[in-house]
């Protein structure tokens, strides 16, 4: 892959927390570190994944990116500026750059919004992107450009379905010609065949506008198809990380390998042969997380160093890291299937 | 379809259904007038088996399990036309006070969401045992011991424990099993899965359907299981029957079915589904999306969205038909569609 010299988003060490509040006073009696030393980089162009299941901070990462959670510590340097370090005044004219699309369409739409009032607001907040006696054209080349009809640019968000929905929410998030697009879950509502609908919509645009996704998902089926790069995230820290191709075909923390192996496949019958592995358990509490490696109360190669040594992110191979004392790549997690006539 | 060609197809089975829905349709009321949001759907459910009913949100899934049920919305739901036969009785034409009898001892259901369906201000252990209070006149200390074992069946740990905790000190996995205990606590001949793991993590996904599958051998449960997840589905049923727009669209033995779709609804649901296994640069969704269930098109419902579709498909609604042994569908030209795999 060709990449551009100096990423568009680097984050580094970044740490979020939230206080845990208690008593009649609601005093801070604790803290629950949300994110803990996640570092990053996102390049022009490309699309980077961010997976793990719900409670692990991906969500979290994302809103501090933007700046709707405080950072603790760490740096978030987007086009060489640390975002953390700027004033309200100077984020807002960042923010314009990074832009959010959110799982659930209905609900990031204001109901008593036309779509062309929808689509233009982000222009009352930045005058200078747009002029104002070319809304009209500017919203109904985006409305094109998402595949909406024009014509309905008067209707209702309640007069859309769910796809077209998440339609405008594109269409708005590109209104201001960002330059990283945030998708947190941002087709994991939607039904498969609107799903693939829209993921060929972002593919599209990406490539048309050279746009940087930070794509958000549980879904490792959607991650595959869609990123260029993949972040494994478990309670608050990113596990493993490398390419799409090293993360589906090599993983070698055994949080992915499990993650991987228990996703079903549509076709079970042909597998010739897959490991699986069932964690036991759920994910602990992120108030209270287990000492030494945060994964090793459900990992099934555990032993007495893990309770002791937090393991760091080591590289294996170019781009491709992993946090375990006893990392080693397993291909046996995605299936091998017969070959097929089809 | 005829009761006839539904008797047809019976025959060579000689183990008796435990449940057999015959052209069953549920119509809701609306302000513009009655909607039919199910209409004549043909399904049976033998001892042990899995069936899985397959659709995308609004396809009426849902629906069709409420109906099974007896929990349709009232007033505005009710079931149009059809029976639902249950141990030789039709549940349809069945009073009120009689289908209580049956929910929660013969018919059980476990709901997609486990938090909203849980109480919040009772205990679990209490609400485990609700259904034991009602159904069973058992004595309190028996309840008790009855609903931990319950509990351990489902691989809760702790369960004397967590007997007197509240549902919020559960995880998201761990409510979805109390549900369960819920449900198996009478241990009833079918059980209805609504989107059971939807609102879990793929790990927690995978320790729950393990369960159920277990608890379905050792009491030879019929299940009936809703999704929209073709993965799920895939793994976890016997036969399948595809929903569309209130209509069964296909239906078959679920290796069958995804092997060789003879539906282009089907063969499009497939299509879309980005995989795990290989990575392609392109997917080809179903144009379109689907139709509003206040104005159904006329004709085949997916004709506006088909590939193959051609005037007959604009007027004349295909019934389900058989086109091979134990597989059926609702296509005029399901020859092409087998053709083309």
């Amino acid at each position: 892959m060709t990449r551009a010299e100096k990423p568009i988003l680097d984050v580094v060490n970044l740490v979020t927390s939230f206080p845990i509040k208690g008593g009649i006073l609601k005093r801070k009696v604790g803290e629950v570190q949300a994110v803990s030393k996640v570092s990053f980089k996102i390049y022009q162009g490309e699309t980077l994944g961010l997976v793990g299941e719900s409670g692990c901070g991906k969500s979290t990462v994302a809103r501090t990116i933007v700046g709707l959670e405080k950072s603790e510590s760490g740096h978030i340097y987007f086009n060489g500026l640390d975002l953390t370090k700027l004033s309200n005044r100077r984020m807002r004219k960042v923010r314009k750059d990074i832009q959010f699309i959110f799982q659930d369409p209905f609900a990031s739409l204001h109901p008593k919004m036309t779509v062309k009032e929808l689509i233009q607001e982000p222009w009352e907040v930045h005058p200078e992107v747009v002029d104002r006696s070319d809304w009209d054209k500017e919203v109904m080349r985006l409305m094109e450009m998402v595949g909406l009809n024009p014509a309905s640019r008067y209707n209702y968000a309640h007069q859309f379905s769910g796809g077209q929905c998440q339609r405008i929410c594109i269409a708005r998030a590109l209104a201001l010609r960002p330059k990283l697009i945030i998708c947190d879950e941002a087709v994991s509502a939607l039904d498969v065949s609107i799903q693939a609908q829209i993921l060929n919509l972002l593919q599209d645009l990406q490539k048309e506008l050279g746009l940087a996704y930070l794509f958000i998902s549980h879904d490792l089926s959607v991650v595959r198809h869609i990123c260029d790069r993949i972040c494994v995230m478990y309670l608050g820290k990113i596990v493993e990380f490398g390419d799409r191709d090293q993360i589906f075909h090599s993983p070698s923390h055994p949080y992915t390998q499990a993650l991987l192996s228990a996703v079903p496949v549509p076709e079970p019958w042909n597998i010739v042969e897959r490991k699986e592995f069932i964690l036991e358990g759920d994910i602990p509490s992120p108030a209270n997380p287990p000492s030494g490696c945060r994964f090793r109360t459900r990992c099934w190669k555990a032993q007495e160093i893990c309770k002791l040594e937090d393991p760091p992110l080591n590289e294996q191979e170019e781009g491709h890291a992993s946090a375990c004392h006893f990392a080693e790549a397993d291909k046996g997690v995605i299936p091998k299937f017969k070959e097929t006539v089809k | 379809m005829g009761v006839d060609q539904v008797l047809d197809r019976r025959q060579p089975n000689t183990i008796e259904p435990l449940l057999e829905v015959r052209d069953l349709s549920v119509a809701f009321r609306s302000k513009t007038g009655n909607v039919t949001v199910v209409k004549d759907v043909n399904f049976s459910l033998q001892p042990s088996e899995t069936l899985a009913i397959l659709g995308e949100s609004g396809s009426g899934k849902s629906t069709v399990a409420l109906a099974l049920m007896g929990l349709l919305p009232k007033p505005n739901g009710r079931i149009s036309g059809g029976s639902i036969y249950f141990q030789g009785k039709d549940l349809v034409r069945l009073g009120e006070s009689e289908r209580r009898k049956l929910r929660g001892s013969q018919m059980s259901m476990i709901f997609q969401d486990p938090l909203s369906a849980l109480n919040p201000v009772y205990t679990v252990g209490y609400q485990i045992g609700e259904v034991l209070r009602i159904h069973r006149r058992m004595s309190r200390d028996k309840i008790k011991n009855a609903v931990i074992e319950l509990m351990e069946q489902v691989h809760i740990p702790d369960a004397r424990k967590r007997y007197n905790n509240y549902p919020h000190q559960f995880s998201g996995g761990m409510q979805q099993r109390i549900m369960i205990a819920m449900a198996l606590a009478l241990e009833p001949k079918v059980l209805i899965a609504d989107e059971p793991t939807t609102a879990l993590d793929v790990t927690v996904q995978a320790q729950i359907m393990y369960l159920l599958k277990e608890l379905q051998k050792t009491k030879k449960m019929g299940l009936i299981l809703i999704s929209h997840d073709l993965g799920v589905v895939a793994n976890h049923a016997d036969r399948i029957a595809v929903m569309y727009a209130g209509h069964m669209v296909e239906t078959g033995k679920v290796e069958d079915v995804f092997r060789n779709p003879a539906h282009p609804y089907t063969v499009g649901l497939m299509e879309s589904l980005p995989t795990l296994h290989k990575h392609s640069t392109r997917l080809s969704p179903i144009k379109g999306s689907p139709p509003n269930i206040l104005t159904p098109p006329k004709g085949c419902a997916f004709h506006p969205r088909c590939p193959i579709a051609k005037d007959r498909c604009k007027d004349d609604t295909p019934l389900l038909n058989k086109v091979a042994e134990g597989r059926d569908s609702a296509c005029h030209f399901y020859e092409e569609v087998l053709d083309n795999d």
